[in-house]
């Protein structure tokens, strides 16, 4: 049976049940323009492509499209050239991501370091890169590469080497432009987490007789493990779409050696003229970040605490 | 309260659609305004997409080529959409596509047939007057001509040729004042130069700078190296052809140039013109418009002419001076309501007082065997070999829309025997077969 607080009727009841349950129109309100630019910016162009990956969608006969029973995902699986493509993204993003990471990390303890002077003047200086657009880095790093009279041929003594133009090389050329451009973002994302890591739990392992590694594997990790998440999974999503730098410093080449995903969505729909095969392959690649995204939340969410 | 709200935001993504996907009344009722007969009072309004205003070289030449025909044409107002080069050709097909497109749409070689393969364009036969279409050099006109119909005009064709570095010519023991007539000779002046070695910078010097590799322009000038040893892309009925003796020799001459360091391996003609400016190249293959950038790179402007010679392309197994030529051309949408008046701005500017201006100012050739052979178009020798080239440069083979990746193929083609150092014939092989199936042959 049930009893009502002793000072409440049954209307102030049915008051309360109305209070509760009262449409905060003034929230919704402030909620549209957000969910109506979400929209019309995500999920209207992703529900296109969707749609367009479905069909024959030529540039050349834009007045003949059809459906054509998933022969954009036949011909995209079909090729070897998109297998090869994707393990080359997964190459540059597997390299980006962990040089990043380990750098911006090694800096950002650095950083965080009690003994270190003048902390406000490299953290400046430090971030400056990724205040430059990608478009800059990429000319500025085909200049440091550039075989005749670039840098790092002259610092490296590398004669009349080309980086970016050799195969075995170009793609690690890539990697650190990206490093270079991307790494002040990790190392500030790094750093906020470092300092809100509790000092009285360090001091107590200090004096339990806890080792600086042990401190850091066991308090420190955990503890900014939901920002490793969150950075590592921006700088893999976000590394997954580079396009201006490939494009700009190399154009896919030599011999496709830096060819990835964006490009070869780029070059299959806008100059070989198929929107739907490259719209096929933009979903597959949104497949894939879904599932991956998916995954790596749950696994590395497991790994964190909460003191 | 929770379901209010999911019901309202799932209504709101709707509402978002519905707004996204329907043809806003302004811009339905702003098209019926444009294809309305204007009055008989009122100047006729063309459009003309273009990249020149996009660029600062060419920008206040070309606005003041179309005040120039508006003075002599008040009945008709021209508006220029200007348009980046990289984006050049995707803006203007998918504007084509959907039938937006500008009345005049100006493109190179490339882009017009890829324009042609999508059906924008307008036949341009019975619209142009006879006396133009006559007066355009036949190898010009072949080039804009599809399936047996005109579908665009010759504007600025750029024949590539030969430049030469003098004070390298001298170095080596050349002739400075002679450029080499044959391609023997010119291997041998190339080889004389990059057996000097390094420069007294330090830097390497190359003999030869010919593009092998990066972006589809390196594929276009190969075209020209195949036909100096004879061979070619496609065949006399269309088909695509590489796989034969003498591209076979073509790739192989550029493949052992390459690892004897005579010529640097995968640059592309940017890098090179800057190699040839830094004074690190000894010959190198290029159009009219190089002159503009060896000035500029070399930061010498017209000094720099003192130091360069320029010459024919040397002839090859043919016997004769052999190359291709990429150039400006001017269309007519095939959807434009005004299609007289987009024919008239395209014939004033490849007409004599547009031509003599534009050549004045950027030193453009004509296509019009009239105004070619101009003395103002030929005022020095630089411009006389240039029109010298044109009576034996051949169009590229673009008959194909997709002829731009085909060029791709054939630069990584390039790549994958100067760079990698495959075989030719394998290569030349696997390429022919990829570029068949693109072309649906």
């Amino acid at each position: 049976m049930y009893f009502l607080p002793p000072l409440c009727n049954t209307e102030e009841a049915f008051c309360m049940h109305r209070q509760k349950h009262k449409i905060n129109w003034f929230m919704i309100l402030l909620l549209v323009p957000a969910v109506a630019l979400l929209t019309i910016t995500i999920l209207i162009p992703v529900a296109v492509v969707i749609v367009m990956s479905l069909f024959r969608y030529n540039m050349l006969d834009l007045a003949h499209v059809r459906w054509n029973s998933f022969a954009n995902y036949r011909a995209v699986f079909g090729s070897s050239e998109f297998f090869a493509t994707f393990g080359r993204t997964l190459a540059y993003v597997a390299g980006t991501v962990s040089l990043q990471f380990l750098l911006g990390f090694s800096v950002a303890l650095m950083l965080n370091s009690r003994a270190l002077r003048f902390k406000k003047l490299f953290r400046g200086l430090l971030f400056l890169p990724w205040t430059i657009p990608s478009l800059v880095v990429a000319v500025t790093w085909m200049f440091i590469f550039q075989p005749q009279y670039g840098i790092v041929n002259y610092l490296f003594r590398l004669g009349d080497y080309s980086v970016l133009g050799s195969p075995s090389t170009a793609m690690l050329g890539v990697i650190v432009a990206a490093v270079w451009k991307q790494m002040p973002l990790m190392m500030i994302m790094l750093l906020s987490g470092l300092q809100t890591v509790p000092e009285n739990l360090k001091e107590a392992a200090q004096m339990d007789g806890a080792t600086g590694w042990q401190k850091f594997a066991t308090i420190t990790i955990p503890c900014v493990m939901p920002v490793i998440k969150t950075v590592t999974l921006t700088s893999i999503v976000s590394n997954f779409q580079m396009f201006v730098l490939f494009f700009t410093m190399t154009g896919g080449g030599p011999v496709r050696a830096t060819t990835t995903l964006p490009l070869y969505t780029y070059e299959t729909a806008f100059s070989g003229f198929d929107l739907g095969k490259g719209a096929a392959i933009g979903v597959c690649w949104l497949a894939f970040l879904v599932v991956f995204s998916t995954v790596y939340n749950k696994v590395l969410s497991a790994k964190e605490v909460e003191y | 309260m929770k379901k209010v709200l999911s019901v309202f935001l799932a209504a709101l993504m709707a509402a978002s659609l519905a707004a996204c996907s329907a043809p806003s009344p302004a811009a339905t009722s702003a098209s019926k305004t444009s294809a309305a007969a204007p009055s008989a009072n009122q100047p006729v309004t063309i459009t003309i997409s273009n990249w020149l205003e996009a660029e600062e070289a060419t920008s206040a030449i070309f606005k003041e080529l179309l005040n120039d025909f508006m003075a002599k044409n008040p009945d008709i107002k021209v508006e220029s959409q200007a348009i980046p080069f990289n984006q050049y050709k995707d803006q203007v097909l998918i504007a084509g596509t959907s039938g937006n497109a500008a009345d005049v749409i100006m493109g190179n070689s490339t882009m017009m047939c890829a324009f042609n393969g999508a059906n924008i364009l307008a036949e341009l036969g019975s619209l142009a007057s006879k006396e133009a279409i006559d007066d355009i050099y036949p190898g010009y006109l072949s080039g804009t001509t599809y399936d047996g119909k005109i579908k665009a005009l010759s504007w600025a064709p750029h024949p590539i040729a030969m430049y030469y570095n003098k004070e390298l010519f001298t170095k080596a023991g050349l002739d400075p004042e002679k450029a080499p007539a044959t391609w023997d000779d010119m291997t041998a002046a190339a080889k004389a130069i990059s057996a000097l070695g390094k420069d007294a910078a330090g830097n390497t010097l190359y003999g030869l700078g010919l593009p092998t590799g990066k972006v589809a322009h390196t594929g276009t000038v190969l075209n020209g190296i195949l036909y100096s040893f004879g061979g070619q892309f496609v065949d006399k009925s269309g088909k695509v052809a590489l796989v034969n003796d003498a591209n076979v020799e073509a790739l192989t001459y550029l493949k052992n140039m390459a690892n004897a360091k005579v010529i640097p391996a995968g640059l592309e003609i940017k890098d090179l013109r800057g190699l040839f400016a830094a004074g690190q190249v000894g010959i190198i293959f290029d159009g009219d418009m190089g002159r503009n950038a060896f000035r500029s790179s070399s930061g010498l402007d017209k000094e720099f002419d003192k130091k360069m010679g320029v010459a024919i392309i040397p002839a090859g197994k043919t016997g004769r001076s052999e190359t291709v030529y990429t150039e400006h051309q001017l269309g007519v949408f095939a959807q434009s309501k005004h299609k007289e008046a987009a024919v008239k701005l395209v014939e004033y500017l490849i007409g004599k007082d547009a031509m003599l201006k534009y050549h004045a100012s950027n030193a453009v050739l004509s296509a019009r065997k009239s105004i070619a052979t101009l003395p103002e178009m030929n005022e020095d020798a630089f411009m006389a070999v240039f029109n010298k080239q044109s009576e034996t440069a051949s169009p590229l083979p673009a008959t194909n829309a997709l002829f731009d990746n085909a060029m791709n193929e054939m630069t990584k083609a390039e790549e994958r025997i100067v760079v990698n150092g495959e075989d030719v014939r394998t290569v030349l092989t696997e390429t022919e077969k990829t570029i068949k199936t693109m072309y649906g042959q």
